[in-house]
């Protein structure tokens, strides 16, 4: 790329970041802070801390992180050590699988547990008949335990991100530091405390980040369990009518405070931790094989887990084909009828393409920024490109409910993005909004092609003649195709599940994606929660198709494009 | 055919802009599951009832602020409690009051009922929702018994779940005084497109032949094909015993009903959005504590002076709501309106702690 060429990119990212992700966070600070009278405040910001129900949403948002993220560990950690120590049957197809609980945003998963864990659920029917519940006093599970459902929901989607930055980590151990101590006679569980937990903290720290920011600002999952005491849920209530309230910007404003503050912290330990440790890995490290038995419990242990977390996945599946289930294990009668009702349903079909619609664009965008930002970064020497390539991760650091409240404060009447609402269609908004939470992965994909294709092929073809453009064009742009498709696969079918920011900005029936359309779905009459999941199972189908895809384009370092 | 008016309700616009097409009332949708476990062999048949504490933590409900169907049900109790004051003060002959103070001091009595009846009704409710349909969604899943609805949310809802043996687990039923009958309306739009289609269409839901299909069981001659909607006509001259033969709801007599119950909107209609704001603030934002209190109320057998604090019911009277909440809502001022929310909410969630205190010091276990 010629350096007027890269300028140029340069300016379009930056200018990208200024519009979508500085203007709306400084708009929603400013009416946060900026009193009636037009003076500076602080008023609205403390009355979130003074009004009991917001701070018990805060106290509420913080504890459900606090378990999600403690949970995941419990779950990922065993898993981790026992997959990169040991040689157990299936060890390879089952740590492939233990991505399989993404393909379902957690609240679809949650519709299908709501119709499971009912007072006349699965769960219920099954302990009635194994004499482990009378049939007088069924348990209201998620009656009187919302949080509990809100963080088991949580745990069972986000694990897998901890398991893949874990045992990343633990591979990438150098064997020789855990063999120098053993030599020293430490015991086993010493070793494993003083030695392999530390030097794995990096990989724990950026995993327990993700979902501890994650739950924190998840909206689905509360939103399908009624549970309302939650911050995230709090902003969403507040967004039908945002004129003269500042208080909806004050509780985005402390949860962006909160989120920056968790962020700032896991990446410092990080740092820490990284100077500590050793270098990577000088020798390769052998599994140790166990006997049959222990191996088959390895095996059970992974089988076990992955399975727990495809239970809601079963429960969305059945509630798609149950013609009515109530009161029985699994359903009575099964039936093709939701199927055939969703296809014919106002809201679906125009949901799949609109939802096609904004992702394709949007993943569009992320590849030419991402190629621009990435070629930057990597391949040329301007000035302040490091920042360009800090800003480029940044958006995994503000929750997709921060931002999207954002360009929904400042679409409306008067405000600096209105023009960018096509009457009432929100296209531009939902394909920016998209394109921004996904930037990071292409731009890490794009950047791992470039460093690992060298200079030199294209210097190559500009010494034959080649103009520089010409040179990437031909040269180096096939070679890092093939990361640019991981990345941009990635980036497509979670924007294709995109939650907060179609929940927030799809406020039209016709302009719906798939994701609004099933939480819709959800609460309408009849057979609506049937229909929509019959609407989760096709985008189940559809995103294991793009994630199996990513996953032969890229190998094992699928894991990589969920770090911190 | 279709009378101007009904129980204070208008059915059709006096310039004829727009007609009704179909009644609709506000009632109970149940669930005969849950209720015979609970050992209520009657289905309900008024509000009050929703109120009983044998339904602790089975009533579904809606949060009002979010559905406007769910505060006009609310706005029906709290005007069935008005009537009843007002008429059992007409009846008492105090020769010191005229009518009409005796109708002023009725309306504030029943509004002070009213909302203890709310109270009670939301301590039994599960959680609140975020919406109206959530209601006959939980009560047709088993996740509760009992819940408030508009007739054709759980109409419709008993049709979906019935059995192949024709029975169902899901009921309804309007409460005899306790709900208003209005409409749902067609109308045809300025500048329409076609306005002769459109005239024709109003003209055939408006027939004999249009009406039977809101009505008729599927598959009855002249009925729908597919599914039974069960919507009760609008036309007076359609409740015909001929036409009773094939009506799903044969034993309805909606004109009939409507006479037990007549709309005043000057009772509360000034004070809906009020209404709304009360409850949220009295049952929605301070739930857990109510649902705290009533559990230790139940346990200690409802001791006098725990009750009378449960239900205490300060800053929130009629004149109150008229002369000092309403025009806060009105203001627009939203950070007025949050303040005042939450200085309310503080105190009934003071409230609901003390009398939780209460119960469990003062009264006698299973008492």
């Amino acid at each position: 790329m010629g350096s007027a060429v890269s300028r140029v990119m340069f300016a379009v990212a930056l200018l990208f970041f200024a519009l979508f992700f500085v203007l709306p966070i400084w708009g929603t600070c400013r009416t946060a802070f900026v009193g009636a009278d037009g003076g500076w405040t602080l008023d609205y910001v403390l009355e979130v801390f003074r009004n009991e129900l917001y701070r018990e949403g805060l106290s509420n948002s913080f504890l459900i992180a606090a378990w999600t993220t403690l949970g995941c560990l419990a779950a990922a950690l065993p898993l981790a050590v026992i997959y990169v120590r040991f040689a157990y049957p299936g060890r390879t197809l089952l740590n492939s699988l233990v991505l399989t609980p993404l393909i379902l945003p957690p609240f679809v998963g949650a519709i299908g547990m709501q119709a499971m864990l009912g007072q006349a659920g699965a769960l219920n029917s099954l302990l009635m008949a194994l004499g482990l519940m009378s049939r007088q006093s069924p348990a209201d599970w998620l009656g009187q335990g919302q949080m509990f459902g809100v963080v088991v929901m949580n745990v069972l989607h986000l694990y897998p991100i901890v398991y893949l930055n874990t045992s990343a980590s633990l591979a990438n151990l150098d064997p020789a530091l855990e063999e120098a101590a053993a030599n020293l006679g430490c015991p086993p569980w010493r070793r494993f405390w003083r030695i392999t937990l530390p030097l794995t903290m990096p990989g724990i720290f950026a995993g327990s980040a993700i979902a501890f920011i994650w739950a924190f600002t998840e909206l689905g999952v509360p939103l399908i369990f009624d549970f309302n005491r939650v911050t995230s849920v709090q902003i969403f209530s507040a967004i039908k009518d945002l004129s003269n309230n500042p208080f909806p910007y004050a509780l985005v404003v402390v949860l962006l405070l909160f989120t920056t503050l968790i962020y700032a912290a896991s990446k410092l330990a990080l740092e820490r931790n990284v100077a500590a440790g050793g270098g990577r890995a000088a020798t390769g490290r052998a599994t140790i094989a166990l006997s049959r038995g222990r191996g088959l419990l390895c095996t059970t242990a992974f089988a076990g887990l992955t399975g727990l977390a495809l239970v809601p996945h079963a429960g969305v599946l059945l509630l798609s084909l149950a013609r009515d289930w109530y009161g029985t294990l699994l359903p009575d009668a099964l039936t093709l009828a939701h199927y055939r009702q969703a296809l014919g349903h106002e809201l679906t079909l125009s949901a799949i393409a609109n939802s096609l619609k904004y992702s394709s664009l949007a993943t569009l965008l992320d590849i030419v920024l991402g190629i621009g930002v990435a070629y930057v970064v990597v391949r040329t020497r301007i000035r302040g490109r490091q920042i360009l390539d800090a800003m480029a991760m940044l958006p995994l650091a503000v929750p997709g409910i921060v931002l999207a409240f954002g360009y929904l404060a400042l679409s409306r009447e008067g405000q600096p993005l209105h023009a960018l609402m096509l009457g009432d269609d929100p296209l531009l908004l939902l394909v920016a909004a998209y394109a921004m939470r996904r930037l990071p992965y292409v731009v890490r994909s794009a950047s791992a092609g470039f460093q690992q294709i060298s200079p030199t092929l294209e210097e190559a073809a500009q010494n034959l003649g080649a103009s520089p453009e010409r040179a990437l064009w031909r040269i180096t742009l096939p070679l890092v195709t093939p990361h640019l498709v991981a990345g941009a696969l990635l980036a497509f079918s979670f924007a294709m599940l995109e939650v907060s920011d179609s929940m927030i900005l799809a406020q039209q029936a016709g302009h719906f994606p798939i994701t609004k359309a099933i939480y819709t779905l959800a609460s309408a009459l009849g057979d609506g929660p049937a229909l929509a999941a019959a609407l989760g199972v096709w985008s189940m189908v559809f995103l294991t198709i793009t994630m199996v895809g990513a996953g032969v384009v890229l190998g094992k370092k699928l894991g990589a494009l969920f770090r911190v | 055919m279709i009378p101007a008016s009904v129980g204070g309700e208008p059915f059709r616009d006096p310039q004829a802009r727009w007609v009704g097409v179909v009644l609709a009332s506000f009632g109970i949708v149940y669930n005969r599951d849950v209720l015979r476990r609970l050992g209520m062999a009657q289905a309900p048949t008024q509000w009050a009832e929703l109120g009983d504490q044998r339904l602790a933590d089975q009533v579904a409900l809606s949060d009002p602020t979010k559905s406007g169907s769910v505060a006009k049900a609310f706005e029906l109790i709290i005007q069935q409690q008005m009537h009843r004051a007002v008429s059992s003060l007409k009846a008492a002959d105090d020769p010191a009051q005229n009518l009409a103070e005796r109708e002023a001091a009725g309306v504030r009595q029943g509004w002070e009922a009213g909302l203890r009846l709310i109270q009670r009704i939301s301590a039994n409710a599960r959680y609140f929702t975020d919406s109206a349909a959530k209601i006959p969604l939980e009560v047709a899943r088993g996740d509760a018994a009992a819940g408030m609805a508009i007739d054709a949310y759980g109409r419709a809802t008993e049709e979906f779940v019935r059995r192949a043996d024709g029975g169902s687990r899901v009921g309804f039923i309007a409460p005899e005084g306790g709900t208003s009958l209005s409409v749902d309306p067609i109308a045809l739009l300025r500048g329409a497109p076609d306005p002769a289609l459109a005239t024709a269409f109003i003209e055939f839901v408006l027939s004999s032949e249009g009406q039977q299909l809101w009505a008729f069981r599927a598959g009855a001659p002249g009925g729908p094909l597919d599914a039974t909607l069960r919507r009760l006509p609008v036309r007076k001259d359609f409740y015909t015993d001929l036409n009773r033969r094939y009506m799903a709801d044969a034993d309805e007599d909606p004109y009939t009903r409507a006479n037990s119950f007549t709309y005043r909107y000057e009772w509360t209609g000034p004070v809906f959005a009020a209404i709304r704001f009360l409850i949220r603030v009295m049952c929605v934002d301070t739930h857990q504590e109510q649902q705290a209190a009533w559990k230790g109320l139940r346990r200690a057998g409802f001791p006098a002076a725990a009750l009378a604090v449960f239900h205490r019911l300060g800053g929130v009277s009629y004149e109150e709501a008229r002369n000092t909440i309403v025009p806060v809502l009105q203001g627009r001022d939203k950070v007025q309106e949050v303040r005042l929310a939450r200085q309310l909410a503080d105190a009934f969630r003071r409230q609901y702690r003390q009398a939780a205190r209460l119960a469990a010091a003062g009264g006698r276990p299973g008492g």
